[in-house]
């Protein structure tokens, strides 16, 4: 237990028993998982087994059609919100075009209470110095997705949820997402990856989703 | 810091993305200018007719005007998934909302209260009325922003919801209207600023401030599901 507690983060995940369905048609059923700090865990399945839905779920946007989800700290106080402990970077990239690059990570910080003077760090940490005073417009797929790692960077949540973290990012985007990840992990951190490829750098526990017999229900 | 910084955090970006490019904070503004400039030839420029619906016609063009910036409240932010982001935020979500749509409001009515004067002098309305009545409009447009945004939170995940949030959102516009357009009537026969019709208007905006952000926050959340 010392170990634990001089981590950053401590916070467990425990899902179980839970369903997941789209419509009618189900997803994931009786899917159990914990995930203690440090854990990596690597979601993959084919397109449309439920990697982004688990996902979303766990992130408290979409509810679950059976099954519990605890979000529990090691000690100290309970967790209210999903949103105390957890970030989500989803497919989509939350940059509006018409909004300079740094103005848009202060506005993050400022919402999620953080420093705003780390703001200028974060982005030099994920390589994007350069383009802080671009509008967001003209930023490319992999920018718009370093600046998201940058937003999870400021947030500093104990559990991550990547759906595609690597899709658009380059070699050497492929390998600061890597060591961010190593880090995070060293932190006490949680990772949970919605994934077609391995993730860089760092070694995973693989999940398989749609193993499970998935189709319409009644 | 934290719970109001943030919500002004909101309300300050609002403000910046609907002044910066394409925010299209200008839209509503030149919308009801050109409604109130078409009206003289409309309606025949004889001041005793024209000075007779002028208030009321204001009021008409405000409504209007609201509406079409009203689309894109939340759209934009479901597309982007920068809601499943707010929605992550330790700031209440109905707080975050009220933010929102006060940031649209002084980005989206102040332009448009600005030029509302002129516009009134356009449909001959008594000089010294305009002012009070430029007020009156002011109180109006936020309640209108409040109620509307309720109608763009349902619409959100629609595509071209224009149509929907305004089906939606005309007939909860109507008690502000009736209450917005008799204290326009009243003012322009010689009553008083607080008259009653205006009293329930200020009613209408002060709940709708309470449950407006509430009830809208509530609609947002099942569009990110």
């Amino acid at each position: 237990m010392t170990a634990i507690r001089a981590l950053h983060h401590d916070v467990r995940l425990q899902i179980s028993g839970v369903a997941l369905q789209r419509g009618y048609r189900r997803l994931v059923a009786d899917f159990d998982l914990t995930c203690e700090p440090s854990d990596i865990i690597a979601l993959q399945g084919p397109n449309g087994s439920g990697k982004t839905t688990l996902l979303r779920a766990l992130a408290g946007f979409h509810t679950p059609f059976a099954g519990r989800i605890t979000l529990s700290r090691l000690q100290g106080p309970e967790i209210e919100e999903p949103g105390e402990v957890l970030s989500f970077l989803g497919h989509q990239d939350p940059i509006k075009a018409g909004e300079k690059l740094i103005d848009q990570l202060r506005f993050w910080a400022d919402l999620c209470g953080a420093n705003r003077d780390r703001v200028a760090e974060t982005l030099a940490q994920v390589g994007l110095s350069k383009q802080a005073d671009l509008q967001g417009g003209v930023l490319s797929a992999g920018q718009r997705k370093r600046a998201a790692l940058a937003r999870l960077l400021l947030e500093d949540r104990a559990i991550w949820l990547l759906d595609e973290p690597a899709s658009p990012l380059d070699q050497e985007g492929r390998a600061l997402l890597g060591a961010l990840l190593d880090q995070h992990a060293k932190q006490g951190g949680i990772i949970l990856a919605a994934v077609h490829d391995p993730l860089p750098g760092v070694a995973a526990r693989i999940l398989t989703l749609g193993a499970v017999e998935s189709g319409v229900v009644a | 810091m934290s719970l109001v910084g943030a919500c002004l955090a909101i309300l300050r970006r609002e403000v910046r993305l609907g002044w910066g490019a394409g925010g299209g904070a200008l839209l509503s503004a030149s919308f009801f200018a050109g409604s109130v400039m078409v009206a003289p030839f409309a309606l025949g420029p004889a001041p005793d007719t024209l000075g007779k619906i002028g208030p009321g016609y204001l009021w008409l063009a405000l409504t209007l005007a609201s509406l079409v910036s009203l689309e894109r409240l939340f759209q934009a932010d479901l597309e982007d998934g920068t809601l499943d982001q707010m929605l992550l935020s330790p700031v209440p979500h109905s707080l975050q909302v009220l933010s929102k749509i006060l940031g649209q409001w002084l980005a989206t009515a102040v332009p448009l209260l600005a030029v509302s004067p002129i516009a009134a002098l356009l449909v001959r309305v008594e000089p010294e009325v305009i002012l009070p009545l430029c007020a009156q409009l002011a109180v109006g447009s936020l309640g209108l922003f409040l109620i509307g945004a309720i109608g763009a939170a349902l619409g959100a995940s629609v595509r071209r919801g224009g149509l929907l949030v305004a089906l939606v959102v005309l007939p909860l516009y109507a008690p502000s209207v009736i209450f917005g357009a008799s204290a326009a009537a009243a003012l322009a026969t010689g009553g008083d600023f607080f008259s009653q019709p205006f009293l329930f208007l200020c009613a209408l905006v002060l709940a709708a401030l309470a449950f407006a952000p509430v009830a809208a926050a509530a609609a947002v959340r099942l569009h990110v599901d």
